[in-house]
Parts: C-alpha cells; sequence; structure tokens
C-alpha cells in the first residue's frame, strides 16, 4: 500500500515538473525591434549612440580610445606621441602593420555607428513624436553622421564600401564602392539631411548637426578629392547661412572662456575631459603625452609677419633656441605650445636639468622639450582628468582657410575672398594682415594657406587629412623628428628617425580582421 | 530464476562472436601447475562443473573476490560433491540442489553460536555486537568470525550480523570474513554493545567504480573509467580541489596558470580540446553539476573522470569535454570516529624576476635612444651619481621586485566527526584554510563545513541529508587602473605589471617633510603607478562568496536488485563585492604641488553573483543475475533550473537510460542513451539524443587462458558514442536588442544547437602477477557541429554569434600503470605512471584561417597553433649590405622574418604557423614508500613539447611608449655590433618590429615538475591508547621544475602581470581518535 503511495506521489511530482513552457526561456532583459521604437525618448536614446561616435579631442570614451584628434597628431608632423594607451607612435616610422589596433578600431566602431544610423533611420518613423519636424529632423541627424561617418572612412582607408542599410548575414560580404560613388553618396545624402535640419538650434541642443555642419563636411569631401568648384559651393554656403563667425580671441577658443563660441559648427560635448592630464606637463602631475615637434613650432611667422627662415640663418638659429625670443612670434605659438624655459601656471617648465620633474625623455614626460598648450584651461588643474570643455570638430576657421585654398588651387587666388579670409584669420590672432607684396602668386599664395591651416588648426585633427591631399608626407614625415635646443649640446633633440612609404602611406591598411573576414574586400595598396 | 544456463554452451556462443581465431588455445587445458598462484574461485567453480559434468550456478556477486590457492586443487579427480560442499565452506558458501547433478551455490547462513561459557575468568562480562557492511542502506554481514587476541574464545555473526562473547577489559578483538578487510577493536570500560562496520576488501577489478547514476564493479565496466586517488590532494598544501587532479589520470591535463590566493583554479582538459567554447568538463559532486573548486576536499572520498562516449552519454549534451563525478565521504556505522588534520607552511615563488639597477638602466635606455637616432637621456654624470647612491633622494637606486615578499604563510585545518549506528550514520567536516599572496594586502581563506547524513527509514529506505556551506574571502590590492571604477579584483595583476614598469630610477617614499607632518611622499611615475604607493594607498578590494547546498537523496530498494532513488539539490551561491579605497593626494616631493592621479574616496559594496540552481530527478537501478547473466539497467529522468544571475534562466531536462550487461563476468556490454531538451536553443532544436554503446572481453576468464595464471585480468573494451557540448550563452537563438538606446545585443542564429561529440574507444586492463596493473585506450574523438563565431564583415557590424559550422577531431593514446609490492613487513611500495598522448586537428572552419591574436585556427591544423613570422635570427650587417628583404626602419641587430613567399618583402602574407600552443604529451609518475613507520612519496608531472611564447616586458623590456619597462639580468644578452651572437635583439626604446609575433620568442616550454614530496612518521601507538593514529609530515609542494625555460614559470607562462606558482613547504599532522 505504501509503495503504491510513493509511486502516486512520485508521478504526481513529475507531472506538476513537466510544465510545458519549461524549456521556454526569453531573454528577459533585452527586446526586439518589434516592441521597441514607440517613444521619442527611445529616438533620443537610439540617437544618442550614432552620435556617441563623434571624435573627442583627449582621451575620452576608454572603449575606444582611438577617436581621438589630438593624439591622433602623434601621427603626423605636428607631435611624437608617447602615451601608455595608444599606438600613434607607430606611424612616423613605419611600423604601422595591418593589424595595428587603431588601425583597426576605428574601422570596425565607424561602420559600427553606421549600422546604429542605418538602424535608426529604418525604425524612427514607427515612434510616436508629437511635433512631426522633429521627427524628420531625427532622422536628417542620422542621415547626415551616417555620411560623416562614411567620409571619415574614406578619408582614412580610401574608397570604402558604401553601406546604407543594416546589412543581414547574406549581405554582409560587401565590395569597395568607386570612388565616385562613395562621393556621390556623402555629398546626397548630406543634402537630403540638410533640408530636414535647422541652421541654429536651441542651447541645448547645439552640438546637433546643422544645416551648417553638413555643408561643412561637403567642403571636407571635395576638398579631400579636390573639387574644388563643389567645395567652393559648398563653402559659400555655410558661410552665407550667416550664423558663423571668427571668435575675437584665438587663445580663448581654447579655453572655457570661449565656450558656445561662434566659431563651432560641429564639437564634441565634454570631448576634453582629461585634455589637462593628458597634455600638461609631467610636472603638473600629468601625462605630456603629445609633444610638439621644432618643425611645428618653426612654422609660427614672426610678429611681423615674416617666417623665420626668411630671416637668414642667423636669426634662425635664435628663434630654433629660443622660439618665443622676444615675445615676437606669432601669438598662435604662445598659445598654442609651451616651450623650454617657460613659467606656465607658476612653475618654470625645465626639460634639460636632470632629475627636473619634467626631464626631457622619461617615461610620461615630454620627449621633444616643448608641450601642447591648447586646451590645457589652469581652470582644469585641480581636476586634471574631469574637464568639461568641448572639443571642436569642425570650426569656422578651418572652412575659410578651405575655401580660400580651393580659391588659390582652382586658379582664383586673386578673388577677394582669399586675402580677404586670410586676414580675418590672421588680424583676429593679432598678426598682421597679408604682405601682398610677397603673396601674389598662386604658388606663394598656395604656401601661405598651408601654412596657415598648420598653425591656426595645429593639433585639432585635420593635419592628417592635409598631408595626404598636398601629398607631402614624404617631405614632412621622413628623417629625424627634432625636439627643443639642448642648451647644453646647442642642437636639437632628435627624438626618433621617421621613415614615409610614399606608394603605402597615404592611407591605412584595411584591418587583418576584415581581410580575413571579408572574403570580397581588397587590402590597400602595399599592406 | 527460472532460466539457468549451463555454463560452456553459452559461454562458447558468445566466444564465437568475439574470437580471434588461432588464439584460442586447446580446450580445457589444465592449470595445475604454478605452485604459488591463486585463481579466482568462480574461474574454479566453472573448471569443476566441466570436468565433472555438474551444473553449478551461483551468483557471480557471491563468488566475487574469493580465490583458491592453485597449489590446494592441483587434483580434483577425487572431488565429490560433499568435498566440493566441504571446501566451499571456507568461502561462506553453501550448495544446494536444484536438479539432478545440479546445485547452486549460496551463501552460508551460520546458525547463531551460543556465547562461550564464563569459564575463563571472574572480570569477564558479556559483550553483545552487530557487524554492518559499509553499503547504504547499512546491511549486516553474516559469518563473521570474531575472535580475542591470543585466545581460542571466538563467535561468528548470525544472519542479522549478531555476536555475543565475553570479554574483559582490554581485550583486542578481531573481526574477520573473506572478503572485507579484518578490523580490530579493544574493549573499553563498560562497553557492552558494539557496532563494527567491515569495508570490502577489493582487488584491482573489484574495485567499486562510481560511474553515472550507479556504482559498479571495475570489472563490468566495458567503458573508459579512471579514478583519481586523493592522494595527491589530501595532506598536500592544494588550495583547490581542480589543481590535486594534475597527475591523477591519463587523457586529463590539468594547468594552473595563476598561484594568486583564490584565483588559482587550474584549468581540466580531457582528451584535447574537441571544442572552441572551452575545455570545462561537465563536474557532478554527489550527481549534480558544481563547481569543484569549492569542495573540501578533505570530504572527498572518490574522484572519477569518465573518459569515453560509453561511460559519458548518460550524461548527454553537457558530456563533451568528459565528466568528473565526485563522491563525498559518507560515515559507517560504529563508534564515532574523530580526525583532526592540519598542516602549515610558507610559500615561497617558484619565479622572480631580477631587475637591472637604476645605472644600468640608465645605461640601457640612453643606449636603445642612440639606436633609433635619437639622443641620450641620461648624462654620464646622473649615471655616475646614481651608481654611487651618494644623492638616494636625488639619484635613487630602486628595486622594486622587492615588493614581491619570499616568504608568505599558508595553513589548513580540518576537523571531522564520523560514525553512527545501522539507522543513521554522519559524517560532518569543518575545513579551514588560509593564505596570504605574496604581494602585500593579498589573502584568501575559505571555511566550510559540509554534514552528510543518512538515515534508514525503513530497512530498504535511506535517506541521504547532505549539506554543505562554504565562504570564501579573497582579497586584493585594489587597482582602479585607467577606468577609475572597475577592476575590482585585478588589483595583483597590475601591482605585479608596475613592478615591471616602475623605472629603477623613480623612489619608493622619500623623507617625511616638517611641511605635511605624517604625510608619506612616494616616489611619482605615471597615474601614480608606484606600486609602493598602490599597495600603501590603494585600498583594497576583496569578494565574498557564500555558497550553501542541499542535497536529499532517497533510496528505496524496493526489492533486493530494484532501487528506486530520487533526488532534490539546491545550491545557491551568493556574494559580496567591496572596494575601499581612502583618498590620497600625491604631493611631489619638492614643488609640494599634487602631481599623477589622486585616489578618490572609493567606498563600495554590493552583492555579487547571486546564482540559484535546482535539480529534481528520480532515476530505477535495477541489478540482477539470472545464471551467469548479469544485468544492471539504470533509468531514469531530471530537471534542472539555473539562475546564473538575477534574470538569467536556463533550463534542461533529461531522461536517460544504460544497461550493463555481463555473462559469466567474461563478456561485457553496456548501453547508454539520453535526451535532453535544453532551453539554449530554439524550440525544434531543443531536444537532442546521445546514444552509446561499449562492449568488452575479459578473456582472463576463458579457458585457454587458464594456463596463463599469471595473468589475473585481460580486457579488451570497445566503445562508441555520441555526447554533446552546449557551452554558448543563453538567449542566441532570439535577435534582441538593449531596451536603453534601441542598440542591438544579439544578432540571432534560430539554427543554433549542440556540438555533436562522438567519441570511439579501444582499451585493454590488465593485470599480471596480481600487482601489476596496465590500462591502454586509444579513441579518435570527433566534433562535428562544432560551435564557432565567424567574425562578420566589419561593413556589416553583426555581433558575432555561434554558428554550428565547423569540425575537429582528436586522436590519443594512454597508458596508466601501476604496481605494488610488500617487499618484507617493513618496506612496502606502490608505484603508478601514466603517459597521455593527444592530437587535436581542426577539420573545418566557417570560413578562412581564423587568426586571434598570436594564434592561427586553421582547417588541417592543430588547435591555436602560433602564428606568425619565421625567424631567421638577428639580421647581421652583412644580411643587411646583402639587401635581404627586411621591414622598413630595420636595422642591423634586429629580429630577421623569414621571406617565405620569395616576393622580396616582408609582409603579413610571410606568416606561417609556428607549432603547438598546446601540448600533446603529457605524464606523470607516483611513488610512495613505506619502510616501517615512515612513508615517502612523491608525484612527478609534465609536459612534452610544446611551445611557449615570451611576450611583452619578457620578450622586449624598454617601451617608453606604453608605461615603461626595467629589463631584467637575462636581458643584458642584447646585440651590438661588437655582440653580434647575441641571443636578444638591438636595444630600442620601443619594441617596433622586435615585438611582432615569431618564432624568435617561441620556445619550448616542456617542463616537469616535481608536485610534491612527501616524507611521514606514523607513531606507534598502544593497541589500547584511545588515540588511533598519529602522524606527522612535512612535504615540499613544486619544490623542484625542470625546464630549458628560465624567464618565467613554465607552468603558469604568461608575462609581467602573471602570478607564479608557488613552491610550498609544510608541516604536518594527521591525528584520529
Amino acid at each position: 500500500m505504501r509503495q503504491i503511495y510513493l509511486s502516486v506521489i512520485g508521478i504526481a511530482l513529475c507531472l506538476a515538473a513537466c510544465k510545458k513552457d519549461f524549456l521556454s526561456r526569453n531573454n528577459p532583459t533585452a527586446t526586439t525591434d518589434d516592441k521597441w521604437w514607440n517613444t521619442e525618448t527611445d529616438l533620443v536614446a537610439a540617437l544618442g549612440t550614432v552620435y556617441s561616435g563623434l571624435p573627442s579631442g583627449t582621451v575620452y570614451d576608454y572603449g575606444f580610445l582611438n577617436n581621438v584628434w589630438m593624439h591622433r597628431s602623434g601621427a603626423t608632423d605636428e607631435t611624437v606621441f608617447r602615451g601608455n594607451f595608444d599606438d600613434w607612435q607607430d606611424y612616423p616610422v613605419g611600423a604601422v602593420t595591418t593589424q595595428e589596433y587603431s588601425a583597426y578600431q576605428t574601422y570596425q566602431k565607424y561602420y559600427g555607428y553606421i549600422r546604429s544610423a542605418c538602424r535608426f533611420l529604418e525604425h524612427y518613423q514607427k515612434a510616436y513624436v508629437a511635433d512631426a519636424d522633429k521627427k524628420s529632423r531625427y532622422g536628417s541627424e542620422a542621415q547626415a553622421l551616417r555620411a560623416w561617418y562614411h567620409l571619415q572612412l574614406f578619408m582614412l582607408y580610401g574608397p570604402i564600401p558604401i553601406v546604407s542599410h543594416s546589412l543581414d548575414a547574406n549581405e554582409q560580404f560587401v565590395k569597395r564602392n568607386s570612388q565616385e560613388e562613395v562621393v556621390q553618396f556623402i555629398s546626397t545624402q548630406l543634402d537630403s539631411a540638410v533640408a530636414g535640419l535647422p541652421a541654429v538650434y536651441d542651447l541645448s541642443n547645439t552640438y546637433r548637426i546643422s544645416k551648417g555642419a553638413c555643408y561643412a563636411m561637403q567642403v571636407q569631401l571635395y576638398m579631400f578629392t579636390g573639387d574644388y568648384a563643389n567645395a567652393i559651393a559648398a563653402a559659400k554656403k555655410v558661410i552665407g547661412l550667416g550664423v558663423y563667425g571668427l571668435h575675437p580671441s584665438y587663445a580663448q577658443l581654447f579655453q572655457y572662456a570661449g565656450g558656445g563660441n561662434s566659431e563651432e559648427i560641429l564639437y564634441k560635448p565634454g570631448g576634453q575631459r582629461e585634455a589637462f592630464f593628458r597634455n600638461a606637463p609631467k610636472s603638473f602631475g600629468c601625462q605630456a603625452c603629445n609633444s610638439p615637434t621644432q618643425s611645428l613650432v618653426n612654422t609660427y611667422e614672426t610678429l611681423q609677419g615674416k617666417t623665420i627662415q626668411e630671416l637668414g640663418p642667423d636669426s634662425l638659429a635664435i628663434y630654433n633656441a629660443n622660439p618665443e625670443y622676444n615675445s615676437n612670434r606669432d601669438p598662435r605659438l604662445a598659445a598654442s605650445i609651451a616651450i623650454p624655459g617657460e613659467t606656465w601656471m607658476g612653475t618654470r617648465l625645465d626639460p634639460f636639468t636632470v632629475n627636473s620633474p619634467d626631464q626631457i625623455g622619461i617615461a610620461q614626460s615630454t620627449f621633444t622639450g616643448y608641450w601642447i598648450k591648447k586646451y590645457v584651461d589652469p581652470l582644469d588643474r585641480s581636476n586634471t582628468y574631469g574637464g568639461t570643455m568641448n572639443f571642436m570638430i569642425i570650426r569656422y576657421a578651418e572652412i575659410l582657410l578651405d575655401y580660400v585654398e580651393a580659391l588659390i588651387e582652382s586658379g582664383q587666388y586673386q578673388d577677394p575672398d582669399v586675402v580677404g579670409y586670410l586676414n580675418a584669420i590672421r588680424n583676429r590672432a593679432g598678426m598682421p594682415s597679408v604682405d601682398v607684396s610677397v603673396y601674389n602668386t598662386q604658388s606663394k599664395l598656395r604656401e601661405l594657406v598651408r601654412r596657415e591651416k598648420m598653425v591656426e588648426l595645429s593639433f585639432e585633427g585635420p593635419r592628417l587629412y592635409d598631408i595626404r591631399r598636398w601629398k607631402i608626407g614624404d617631405q614632412v614625415l621622413n628623417g629625424p623628428a627634432l625636439g627643443a635646443v639642448d642648451p647644453a649640446t646647442g642642437k636639437n633633440v632628435v627624438v626618433e628617425q621617421r621613415v614615409f612609404n610614399t606608394t603605402r602611406d597615404y592611407r591605412w591598411p584595411i584591418p587583418l580582421t576584415e581581410m580575413t573576414s571579408n572574403r570580397n574586400m581588397e587590402q590597400n595598396p602595399g599592406w | 530464476m527460472r532460466t539457468m544456463y549451463s555454463l560452456s554452451q553459452w559461454g562458447k556462443g558468445i566466444l564465437l562472436l568475439f574470437i580471434v581465431a588461432g588464439f584460442a588455445y586447446p580446450a580445457g587445458a589444465q592449470t595445475n601447475n604454478s605452485g604459488k598462484n591463486s585463481i579466482e574461485l568462480s574461474r574454479f567453480i566453472d573448471r569443476l562443473s566441466k570436468e565433472k559434468n555438474w551444473k553449478l550456478l551461483y551468483n557471480p556477486d557471491d563468488l566475487d573476490n574469493k580465490y583458491v590457492d592453485a597449489s590446494s586443487i592441483t587434483s580434483t579427480r577425487d572431488w565429490d560433491i560433499d568435498k566440493l560442499s566441504a571446501f566451499l565452506r571456507k568461502y561462506n558458501l553453501q550448495l544446494q540442489r536444484s536438479g539432478k547433478n545440479s546445485y547452486y551455490l549460496k551463501a552460508f547462513v551460520p546458525t547463531p553460536v551460543e556465547a562461550p561459557g564464563k569459564t575463563t575468568g571472574h572480570e569477564k562480562r558479556l559483550l553483545r555486537g552487530r557487524v554492518m557492511n559499509t553499503k547504504e542502506p547499512s546491511g549486516p554481514i553474516a559469518g563473521v568470525s570474531v575472535s580475542i587476541k591470543g585466545a581460542a574464545a571466538g563467535a561468528t555473526t548470525d544472519g542479522e550480523g549478531y555476536f555475543e562473547m565475553n570479554v574483559r577489559d582490554g581485550d583486542q578483538l578481531e573481526f574477520s570474513s573473506i572478503g572485507y578487510k579484518t578490523k580490530e577493536s579493544v574493549v573499553t570500560g563498560e562497553q557492552v554493545n558494539l557496532i563494527i562496520s567491515l569495508e570490502e576488501s577489493v582487488n584491482a577489478m573489484n574495485t567499486v567504480v562510481v560511474t553515472g547514476y550507479s556504482q559498479q564493479k571495475a570489472k563490468y565496466l566495458a567503458s573508459s573509467v579512471s579514478t583519481i586517488s586523493t592522494d595527491n590532494a589530501n595532506n598536500k598544501p592544494v588550495t583547490q580541489l581542480s589543481q590535486a587532479l594534475q597527475g591523477g589520470a591519463t587523457g586529463v591535463f590539468v594547468n594552473q596558470s595563476s598561484g594568486l590566493p583564490g584565483s588559482d583554479v587550474a584549468s581540466i582538459t580531457i582528451r584535447g580540446v574537441g571544442s572552441f567554447q572551452g575545455t570545462n568538463p561537465l563536474v557532478l559532486v554527489d550527481g549534480v553539476p558544481m563547481d569543484m573548486n569549492l569542495v573540501d576536499y578533505s570530504t572527498v572520498e572518490s574522484i572519477t573522470v569518465l573518459k569515453d562516449a560509453a561511460a559519458a552519454s548518460v550524461y548527454g549534451a553537457r558530456a563533451g569535454n568528459g565528466v568528473i563525478l565526485i563522491t563525498t565521504k559518507r560515515g559507517v556505522a560504529g563508534k564515532p570516529v574523530v580526525q583532526y588534520n592540519s598542516w602549515t607552511g610558507e610559500q615561497v615563488p617558484t619565479y622572480k624576476p631580477h631587475f637591472v639597477s637604476a645605472p644600468v638602466y640608465m645605461r640601457l635606455l640612453n643606449e636603445a635612444q642612440q639606436n633609433v637616432g635619437g639622443d641620450a637621456i641620461y648624462s654620464p654624470s646622473s649615471i655616475a651619481i646614481t651608481a654611487s647612491h651618494l644623492d638616494p633622494i636625488n639619484y635613487p637606486d630602486t628595486r622594486w621586485s622587492d615588493v614581491i615578499r619570499d616568504y608568505t604563510p599558508i595553513q589548513q585545518q580540518s576537523l571531522s566527526v564520523s560514525g553512527g549506528n545501522s539507522t543513521a550514520r554522519f559524517a560532518l567536516t569543518a575545513n579551514y584554510t588560509s593564505q596570504d599572496g605574496m604581494i602585500a594586502r593579498t589573502t584568501f581563506n575559505r571555511a566550510s563545513i559540509r554534514a552528510n547524513t543518512s538515515v534508514d527509514l525503513r530497512k530498504n529506505i535511506v535517506v541521504f541529508m547532505d549539506m554543505m556551506v562554504t565562504r570564501t574571502q579573497q582579497t586584493d590590492p585594489y587597482s582602479a587602473g585607467l577606468t577609475g571604477s572597475s577592476g575590482a579584483v585585478s588589483g595583483v595583476g597590475q601591482v605585479l605589471g608596475w613592478i615591471y614598469t616602475a623605472p629603477p630610477t623613480v623612489i619608493t617614499k622619500y623623507p617625511n617633510k616638517p611641511a605635511r607632518p605624517g604625510y608619506t611622499y612616494y616616489g611619482t611615475y605615471g597615474e601614480s603607478w608606484n606600486p609602493v604607493a598602490q599597495l600603501e594607498r590603494g585600498g583594497i578590494a576583496q569578494s565574498i562568496n557564500d555558497q550553501s547546498l542541499l542535497n536529499l537523496r532517497p533510496k528505496w530498494t524496493i526489492i533486493p536488485g530494484l532501487d528506486l532513488k530520487g533526488q532534490f539539490s539546491y545550491q545557491v551561491t551568493s556574494g559580496v563585492s567591496k572596494q575601499n579605497r581612502d583618498a590620497y593626494i600625491f604631493y611631489d616631493y619638492f614643488t609640494d604641488q599634487p602631481t599623477g592621479r589622486a585616489y578618490t574616496d572609493v567606498k563600495s559594496a554590493g552583492p555579487s553573483n547571486r546564482a540559484g540552481y535546482y535539480y529534481l530527478g528520480a532515476n530505477m537501478d535495477y541489478t540482477r543475475s539470472f545464471g551467469f547473466h548479469r544485468i544492471n539497467a539504470i533509468g531514469g529522468y531530471s530537471q534542472e533550473l539555473t539562475n546564473s544571475d538575477a534574470w538569467t534562466e536556463l533550463a534542461l531536462r533529461s531522461v536517460f537510460g544504460k544497461i550493463y550487461y555481463s555473462y559469466r563476468n567474461k563478456y561485457l556490454m553496456e548501453l547508454g542513451i539520453r535526451g535532453d531538451g535544453s532551453s539554449l536553443f530554439a524550440q525544434g532544436k531543443r531536444w537532442g539524443t546521445f546514444p552509446s554503446m561499449a562492449v568488452g572481453w575479459n578473456l582472463a576468464g576463458e579457458n585457454f587462458m587458464q594456463s596463463l595464471t599469471f595473468v589475473n585480468q585481460l580486457k579488451l573494451r570497445a566503445s562508441y558514442g555520441m555526447l554533446g557540448n552546449n557551452t554558448i550563452g543563453p538567449y542566441l537563438y532570439q535577435s534582441t536588442i538593449s531596451t536603453s538606446d534601441g542598440s542591438e545585443t544579439s544578432n540571432a542564429n534560430p539554427d543554433i544547437t549542440w556540438e555533436h561529440v562522438g567519441i570511439m574507444d579501444i582499451g585493454a586492463n590488465i593485470t599480471v602477477l596480481k600487482k601489476l596493473d596496465i590500462t591502454l585506450d586509444y579513441y579518435y574523438k570527433k566534433t562535428t557541429h562544432m560551435i564557432l563565431y565567424p567574425q562578420p564583415s566589419l561593413e556589416s557590424a553583426l555581433l558575432s554569434g555561434p554558428a554550428n559550422v565547423g569540425s575537429m577531431q582528436n586522436k590519443g593514446v594512454e597508458m596508466a600503470v601501476s604496481y605494488g609490492g610488500t617487499i618484507t613487513k617493513h618496506f612496502m611500495f606502490n608505484i603508478s605512471g601514466g603517459v597521455s598522448y593527444n592530437r587535436t586537428r581542426i577539420l573545418k572552419l566557417a570560413a578562412n584561417p581564423l587568426v586571434s591574436g598570436d594564434y592561427i585556427y586553421r582547417e588541417g591544423g592543430e588547435m591555436a597553433e602560433f602564428y606568425g613570422y619565421q625567424s631567421r635570427g638577428l639580421l647581421q650587417q652583412k644580411d643587411i649590405t646583402a639587401g635581404v628583404p627586411i621591414l622598413a626602419g630595420q636595422v642591423a641587430g634586429d629580429i630577421g622574418y623569414v621571406d617565405r613567399n620569395g616576393d622580396q618583402k616582408i609582409s603579413d602574407s610571410d606568416r606561417a604557423p609556428l607549432g603547438n600552443s598546446i601540448p600533446r604529451l603529457n605524464y606523470f609518475t607516483n611513488l610512495t614508500l613505506y619502510i616501517g613507520n615512515f612513508d615517502i612519496s612523491t608525484l612527478v608531472n609534465g609536459i612534452g613539447k610544446v611551445g611557449l611564447e615570451y611576450t611583452s616586458r619578457t620578450a622586449n623590456p624598454l617601451n617608453t611608449a606604453g608605461n615603461g619597462g626595467t629589463p631584467q639580468e637575462f636581458q643584458l644578452d642584447y646585440w651590438t655590433p661588437q655582440h653580434t651572437n647575441a641571443s636578444r635583439p638591438r636595444l630600442t626604446p620601443t619594441p617596433g618590429n622586435n615585438g611582432l609575433t615569431s618564432s624568435f620568442w617561441i620556445t619550448n616550454g616542456a617542463f616537469a615538475r616535481i608536485r610534491y614530496l612527501a616524507v611521514g612518521y606514523s607513531f606507534k601507538l598502544k593497541p589500547v591508547s584511545s588515540l588511533k593514529r598519529l602522524r606527522v609530515y612535512v612535504n615540499a609542494q613544486n619544490p623542484f621544475t625542470f625546464s630549458g625555460v628560465k624567464a618565467i614559470d613554465p607552468e603558469s607562462r604568461g608575462a609581467e602581470g602573471t602570478y607564479p606558482i608557488m613552491r610550498v613547504y609544510t608541516f604536518g599532522v594527521n591525528l584520529s581518535l
């Protein structure tokens, strides 16, 4: 009897346990596309992820450390990079491989943001947003951002595959598009985005993509392909919007005092969070990751508008040894770079005394004897990695210089806008107007605008693309990288020997991961 | 019992199935020669029945483990039934007539023996006792002879195991019965009732092995099963049970990659890597899946490894990586036994860096700078002052390796009490282990209690009620690193890393200054990465974990041979993770300005790892002998639900069955099947079936083998079966997005299902001369539907998801040998060893070869081969002059790479596989000696040739682009134009091209390690002493390592952040009452 009892209990237990849905377990913390995309909050959050790929100036997103343009200067002739967190030092010495982490991550992440943008565009219409214009504006923002990521990939890796919708597994092995197709795609996408975007946002939304940002991207796109007519047209649209102007003080542009200036076309909010810690000298308890090179320092004119090279060898030697000799240099030098012996925030920077806290060449100190001052605001001194300054991705002065350059390159160097805008930029910085008795030919003006670009926009990111456009890698990224003059030897410190391969180094390598996962992909030449 | 078969007919029939022509000896070969040898009783009975034409039937279990001295039965010509009957009485067997010339042998049931009269002394009194076996539920043993040592008096237990006899204080009682180990007991005090349990005495064939859902005698097994001796753990400073599997069994590769207290678990690979999803075997403790490292090894009764499909298929979809069954100790009926085991000792790192001094470092850095066309950093005068040590504040010379402590304590205390009576038994064990790390603020301790009880509800129902609670507490330096908040327990690795990166030119601490009384000025470096400052001011990260387990297992013996077993198990794991750091601002000693990264207050604590698990199952176990046929059939059902965190749920529902069949102990067969349904997969893909079959032939039981009396066992085995492996994350069959921002969290593969693992095994178990056991196995294991995570094209930005696309094979051979001998009464020894060879081969991958870091996975290649450039050694000036292909910027003294494709340049396409990173060969030897009261034991294990890569600062120490790096003494052998036959490339400030993966940095990582060397002394105790055992011992764990690798520890490998394995010297005591 008891045995029957037990058997019955056993069977009952078993049946109770045999719930039919025991093996069906849905992911409790995630959802699906058909259940989401409902509210404006959803759209704002999803669009936020598309925005999050915009670059910062110094370390910002620990998951995407390479998306940092001031540190990327280490891949150009502007600085020597020595950081414990990235690999820019490999670029100027020819040590980049197809497994270079920065080249891999940039490629992978930017396509990730492109997918986010595609998915946004595929789903956002479903959500309820009371203001229909706002909803379509969200769509236009995603579209413009998608174009921006394509533009960056194009400038870094050459013509790349266009991705205009979220690819499924069967479509994933895409091929490269031609340059014409890529340019066409970016440009038309931007054109279409412009229609849904405002020229000006309210104060809390100024970081969003505006009409001006789209035109500015078109300027960059056409400058990169040498299509100066279209570049001029797009630049004129930026200027024609009438919402941008040059901030009165160059130095202030990169300080808290210059926040919200009229020059910002596209910026990364808070993108300079760690600017102080990463770039200030070791004696400030900081890292000095980027050390400006002597060649950049030597590009700044004298206060009279002469290059130090044209002053003759004696003066050159004096300025070489003391760049700020008698404070007679382009004020942008003092605003951008700290020099040996300078007293900054009460500390005398002394790279050439043994056991000085700023001794040159030791770990986490300057490697050239120079330091970046741009965006290093004394207000961050007590909070060296918690700054809140924005990083300007595109600013008006850059577009004006692009415009001027396009005029010069397309033969319209006598257009009054050339000298006009150059003067506006130079005068704003405290420099004299262009000496038209010297700069009156296409080639002289080309020389001038290139110099202006380098000094005006130092460490801000465009230099990498300018070197590629002007094909000057073999001139500026070859041979010894020099630092400041060591008073003990009277000679410039040699930091390293740089190597540039003109058949290869104008493009980054397509990452090895991509080459092995996409059978249709072609590697860039030389890699 | 209706069908009883005559002996020979069936035997011949099955023999035909197996027979190998020409192998058969002339039938009926006589076995009357070799004097010393004994033969199995069953064999003798079979022979006799043939000779006499009697039908002698028996239950093979009754004849187990009983032997006949061959010399005593040289001639049976004159034997009749009576003589046989008398003969069998010696074996507690009697004959029962069941027909004409037909008899059944059954266990002898004696009549109760009357107590001897009270004639031998006035102090005598009556002692009643009962002798029990150690089975569950516990049963009586009949026919045990109980005698008083040195006296003629004796008694025999009755059918219920009871005996009575007159004893006096101090009498030594001896309990003996054939098939059981003799036991002694001393009569003490007022004792009038005595319960004694006798353990079965077994030889290799009769060892009971824990198998899936049951236990089997080894001789009935046709599948490949290994048992692991607990001696490798007992009394050894083994901090995690997984370490104890090292050198435990063939086919099991155990590797410990860190010695960090609390994180020093070893990884276990059974018969090669058969999956890209890891090699973790399924570990069941008393039937439920569990992390074996939570088990206190002093509670472990047995560890069994199920290696082939026939053994493991009853665990189905999770058994692809092999199965490890752990059984915990249970009490036996009798007076409570108290055991106290303790050891304490010191740990010494097996490997420690030897950095160059500051002046050398400065010189090297200068040289490196100059080598790349840069300027020297340190002036000759500053190097000279540093070398003079005259100005240690401005010119320090710090040896950061001093942060690593040479001796750190470790200890374990374990106390257990076990005992019980014929209705309830218990075993209670408490254990405490504590250990300090070689880096300050690194500690680990664990306390655990296990209470195993068995209660007989009725004569045929027993309930096992087991409880376990364990608390582990691991403390490490808190190391925020770059991110400032996460990285709770990774602190030790960071600090170790900084010991290698902090330059010797940075001071540890400055003297105090009156400006800030009580404030310590640390030498600053980087983001406040002075390792000493980090340890002193960086706070701690602590993780505390509690595990509790309830395991209820009723067992109802419905009729003899038919058991119904239920199991309900519930485990809950819960913990807390704390980070505690006080704010600290680093002021520069000279300027009094803040420097580096300040430490902020970190006071965070929160629950972690809250996980739950339940198991509910039942199975029926039926054993029956029909004449010479023995069948054991098991069938059952179970369901399991795992909550690995607050949300995640994993459900598994299973049905399984297994049949063991044997005929005359000679012909063996196992059939197994399991069906598993898993919530990991989409509907329609959930259920899988895993069948298996094994056959075995015990040749030693055959007549033609009778002349080879030195062969005690010769069993051939063959098996084939299917297993599964489902080590993937949950919900991957669904496409999901994040609820916070709509980003994708998984791109579905609705077709995903488990990996299929087919294993074929051919093996043999051989016992010769009774003492030499040899086990041989060959296996072929093939994984199909192997789960890979193919890398989608980067443009698609699809999330990598699992797909059943790959295929892989493992082939291997294993040999285990053990031999035990008694030279004299005072000298015994036992030696065993094993060799395993396994080779993996990837048969199919998703698409192209998969290159991941320094490894390549390619079709036709082994698992995880090193991949990189082939080195042609260091480039010499003549190579440069001759124009050999080099990478941009390379000069003499750099590592030369081979231009494999001959295109006159070095590029990605010149890379090639550079050899296996997983050892193919591993081996072990175990030796135990007993000399008088001393015992000596040692274990050596090792691996054969395998690539070992020097990475990071072990390869190229200097790295001014990164966190820095200080070279070690052995790295001074670098190339210079004057020293061109150096072992290392020229100095450069950053590794550059010399840091590429190449054969230059890959060396042979083979090693042999003496795992332990223990010497013990057991005190000879008076029989009447209440102390039953007292042994003291010393043990050296990992005392010696033999390897060509000197730069790092060859077992834990790794670079600067790796915590090496410890050498541990302990002293211990074993005591039992």
